[in-house]
């Protein structure tokens, strides 16, 4: 011990002269920048501000210009864009078509979701084999381009006998079904791809919610005699609320929102079957490059995002969740 | 070896309206080698006070002097402390032996070598040598704790500074490394200011007990001192174990008077003026068992929790409830009738609103003072 | 006695085959939910996969998976016409974007969990709430501004783009993770003399690691994938700038009805980021269910 304190004794006393007293400085200085939040947080904030706060804002003033991408004048019109907006047929339609693929979308991804998450729960509970591979399978649908799922699904149900299920159909003596050019097929077409994409999402989040259920509160309900159904009932479920809430705005809004998959796979339509709301302001921007006027479709799609989910805010009563 | 003061010490945190003083003008002195227990509940100020004094936390008002030179604007690697958490805080990807070297390697220009050789050294002196490339993960709570306070022994620093370092650790290994950093302290001769709020960690390894409560100090003392001669209601009821039993009374001529309860008034208590209620507090361990009508007071035994050597009783006497350490099992059994008395020394008398002692025995047991003073009275 | 012993055998094994039968028939259904799964999700990918192998002439006859005499001459002919290129730049923004997401977010996320400042939660819900706003809704005025900062036709620009996109979520998920350490590993680490960056770098930077690879494989997946800003920013470039997305989709605007080409490109488009993500999937499903993401 004595050898150890008289080994130190030199070192560690502060030498407050020369050379380390500048390094003192130095490190003083380090110190109170580095002490103050902004030095962490600016970096993000200000990437924040140009790419998402700056443009939620300009999006809003576009919405009142004429602006278009030919010439770069502009002149302010308003609320012109948006009374041409509701007064025009095809807005409805496409609010109809995003309504019914999110709403299918809804509920077959979190009905999807959920049930695979329960059953490769199960599966690693229990030692089964093949929750891991199913699980993978699945999420590896998710992680394929969006734009790329668009092309398999158009390969997939091609109106020959390319397309394979058309073929396997034709061998069974059915006729070609016009998945793609009949226009209620097509939708029904859209929302399959969409689901086989977006199930693992909703999977995946079900299923962390799943392992965060604790193995006691299934221990002490079978010990209150509750059977597999009432398990689910009254432990996974309640215990799943706030994942189920999560989950359902996320997918309401990626649905909402979604252009990728559908540009590529029917590029809205035959017609307009499937021209949701994106893909119809995406096309005013670039093809008719009325910016102000797609601005103004882009401003109504955030509006209907935003209303939908504050209306899930008012249904789930999550206050003591968050 | 340094001295540590404290004076007029306050921590606020927030500001304006909101804003909570954690410790208040709260001055101190640890003498060079010395072990002080800070000690108090949660909340008390404790921990924040420990922060002060490492640096972590900026200090609103006060002084802090290590070794005579005030160390408020120096930061914490300046202030020649080190510290031992209470969750052992070990850098969980880093080996025990990295553990150890990481303060050296950051503060000190020790080459590879020095540093290495002080590892060693420090891990032979705590019995950790062999645990030197081991995770904190595959290490037990005790090894931890002996990582811990390697980390803080390697720097060889003036302060020891311990925030509730054995409250992780389970009720057997608790008592053995508290024996064992008391052995350490004391063969480094190192100041150090141990935060608990286990009082019989304070009682038993204190050099000196400062007690807490929001934020100010009630009382600094060697552990018996605070034990026998506490200077309010609150030190007397947080020391000990079981806690201090407390009657109302009110003085009636030369006795103090409850329901169901009367006792005379020791000697030092004189000036104390009739018609006043009091206080009194006595310790379970200073209750006798006598004979029915004889003491102080009778009662009937209620719940007996035998602890082996001895036992606890719970006496019913009107509507309070004494706790009394009787010897080992069969002095009393549940439902007995029995009187209870105490020696006039072992009674303390604090002031019914302001919880202050006011008359507290000159000594403590064994002094000559105090042997002189019982005899009197008896 | 020997009767008795009987008996609770008999009951025993009752009771036992009874359970044993409704558990198969669980663990049944659950066979099946996994195999119509995996026809489901598997299928479409090893059909096309199949189609990228066929020669020209043979996509209209089979329907088996492994065509009869398989040929790779797709896979050569698409990537000879810009897909490896299209792949390179992929990579190079996708790398790029994740490591700057990394270097701008694990600051912030340190600041978030470690300071107690004014307007700390509201700042937070604020940086979250983007979260709600699809980067389809702000394309326009993003477009407008990438021009006027001339930074579109530049993977630069995507670059940057993706960065200030991804930010809101990353933050949110690394927050989490910084959380989940204790504080008194940054108290120990500055009695031992670390300022609070060397704490960042030496001491919480490690115990992260976790969430920083779930940010990464998300992020990478997220960039690679990504098409409608490579779309808008990087159109009007030329086909040298496009990413695989992008290439691939304009590619199936030209090819018509080559399908064996098309199949081909997809497969590339797909093949090798669901290896990169099956190999790393272990760690991003840990992360999440690690609890750092709050339900």
């Amino acid at each position: 011990m004595t050898v150890m304190l008289t080994m130190t004794s030199d070192a560690a006393i502060d030498d407050p002269s020369s050379g380390s007293g500048i390094r003192r400085t130095v490190g003083t200085y380090v110190d109170s920048v580095v002490s103050r939040p902004l030095f962490w947080l600016l970096p993000a904030l200000l990437f924040i501000t140009v790419f998402q706060l700056y443009p939620v804002f300009e999006v809003f003033r576009m919405s009142l210009t004429d602006m278009s991408l030919i010439t770069s004048e502009e002149s302010y019109v308003w609320l012109e864009n948006y009374r041409r907006l509701l007064g025009s047929e095809r807005f409805y339609s496409t609010l109809r078509v995003t309504g019914l693929y999110s709403i299918a979308s809804i509920i077959l991804q979190i009905g999807l979701g959920l049930g695979l998450a329960l059953a490769i729960d199960y599966g690693v509970r229990r030692g089964l084999r093949g929750p891991l591979f199913t699980r993978v399978v699945v999420l590896s649908a998710w992680i394929v381009p969006g734009i790329i799922i668009g092309l398999v699904w158009k390969i997939m149900l091609l109106e020959t006998n390319v397309g394979v299920v058309n073929n396997a159909l034709g061998r069974l003596g059915f006729g070609i079904v016009p998945f793609l050019s009949d226009a209620q097929i097509a939708v029904v077409s859209v929302i399959t791809a969409g689901a086989w994409r977006g199930t693992a999402f909703s999977m995946i989040m079900f299923y962390a919610g799943l392992k965060r259920v604790p193995d006691e509160l299934y221990r002490a309900a079978k010990i209150d005699g509750a059977g597999p159904l009432a398990r689910f009932r009254y432990v996974t479920l309640p215990q799943l609320k706030s994942v189920v809430f999560v989950v359902t705005i996320l997918v309401t809004i990626y649905s909402l929102n979604s252009f990728d998959l559908i540009f590529a796979l029917t590029n809205g339509g035959p017609g307009r079957a499937t021209e949701v709301i994106a893909l119809s302001m995406y096309k005013s921007a670039f093809n008719s490059y009325e910016m102000g006027m797609a601005a103004a479709t882009a401003v109504v799609l955030l509006m209907v995002t935003l209303v939908v989910t504050a209306v899930y805010f008012r249904l789930f009563d999550i206050s003591e969740e968050i | 070896m340094a001295r540590l003061e404290l004076n007029d010490l306050r921590k606020t945190f927030g500001r304006g309206e909101d804003s909570v003083e954690a410790v208040s003008d709260l001055s101190l002195s640890v003498s060079d080698g010395e072990l002080l227990v800070l000690v108090g509940p949660s909340g008390c100020g404790k921990s924040t006070t420990l922060n002060c004094i490492a640096g972590l936390d900026s200090v609103t008002d006060g002084t802090i002097r290590i070794g005579g030179d005030p160390v408020n604007e120096r930061r914490p690697e300046e202030r020649d402390i080190a510290m031992v958490f209470q969750n052992y805080a070990l850098y969980p990807h880093m080996t025990a032996a990295e553990n150890l070297e990481f303060g050296l390697k950051m503060t000190t220009g020790l080459t590879a070598a020095e540093r290495r050789e002080r590892v060693e050294s420090t891990a032979e002196l705590l019995d950790i040598d062999r645990l030197l490339d081991q995770k904190p993960k595959s290490l037990s709570g005790g090894q931890k704790q002996r990582v811990a306070l390697g980390r803080a022994i390697i720097r060889d620093p003036s302060v020891f500074l311990m925030d509730e370092p054995l409250s992780n650790l389970d009720a057997s290994l608790r008592s053995t490394m508290r024996t064992e950093i008391q052995q350490l302290q004391e063969d480094l001769d190192v100041t150090t200011v141990y935060v608990t709020h286990d009082q019989t960690e304070a009682m038993t390894m204190a050099d000196r007990i400062a007690v807490m409560r929001g934020g100010t100090l009630q009382q600094v003392g060697e552990p018996l001192e605070c034990y026998y001669r506490p200077q309010n209601r609150f030190v007397a009821e947080f020391i000990g174990e079981p806690a201090m039993n407390m009657v109302q009374v009110t003085r009636r001529g030369d006795r103090f008077v409850a329901d169901g309860f009367e006792y005379p008034v020791p000697k030092r208590a004189d000036h104390l003026s009739s018609g006043n209620s009091f206080t009194l507090g006595i310790r379970p361990g200073a209750i006798d068992v006598v004979e029915p009508q004889t003491g102080a007071a009778t009662g009937t035994v209620g719940v007996v929790e035998p602890l082996g050597e001895t036992s606890h009783a719970h006496v019913d006497i009107a509507d309070t409830t004494l706790t009394i350490t009787t010897d080992g099992p069969g002095t009393v059994e549940r439902g007995d009738v029995v009187g209870v008395d105490f020696p006039p020394q072992r009674v303390h008398v604090f002031d019914v609103d302001t919880g202050v002692a006011v008359a507290r025995r000159d000594g403590l047991p064994g002094d000559p003072v105090e042997s002189n003073l019982n005899t009197q009275v008896d | 006695m020997a009767g008795r012993t009987d008996t609770t055998f008999g009951g025993a094994r009752l009771d036992v085959s009874w359970s044993q039968i409704r558990r198969y028939c669980y663990d049944g259904v659950t066979y099946l939910v996994y195999g119509l799964a995996v026809l489901f999700f598997l299928f479409p990918v090893l059909w096309v996969i199949s189609l990228s192998l066929r020669t020209e002439g043979a996509v209209y006859t089979s329907l088996e998976l492994l065509p009869s005499n398989p040929s790779l001459d797709s896979y050569r002919e698409v990537l000879d016409s810009g897909l490896l290129r299209w792949m390179r730049n992929t990579l190079f923004v996708a790398v790029l974007s994740v490591t700057g997401i990394l270097l701008v977010t694990t600051p912030a996320a340190y600041g978030f969990s470690r300071f107690r400042f004014r307007g700390r939660r509201s700042l937070l819900l604020a940086v979250l709430g983007f979260q709600m706003i699809s980067p389809i809704v702000i394309v326009l005025p993003l477009y407008d501004i990438m021009r006027t900062l001339g930074l579109t036709e530049s993977h630069t620009g995507l670059i940057l783009l993706y960065i200030g996109l991804q930010i809101p979520f990353s933050l949110w998920l690394l927050k989490g993770y910084f959380d989940t350490i204790p504080t008194e590993l940054d108290k120990a680490a500055r009695i031992d003399g670390c300022n609070r960056l060397q704490t960042l770098r030496y001491v919480l930077l490690r115990p992260v690691m976790p969430g920083i690879a779930v940010v990464a494989i998300f992020n990478f997946v997220l960039t690679w994938s990504e098409f409608v800003m490579a779309y808008t920013m990087l159109s009007p470039g030329g086909e040298d700038l496009y990413t695989l997305s992008m290439g691939i989709y304009v590619f199936d605007n030209q090819l018509a009805t080559q399908w064996t080409n098309i199949a081909a490109a997809a497969v590339i488009g797909i093949v090798p980021i669901v290896i990169f993500f099956v190999a790393l999937q272990r760690y991003f499903v840990r992360g999440l269910t690690d609890g750092a993401v709050k339900g």
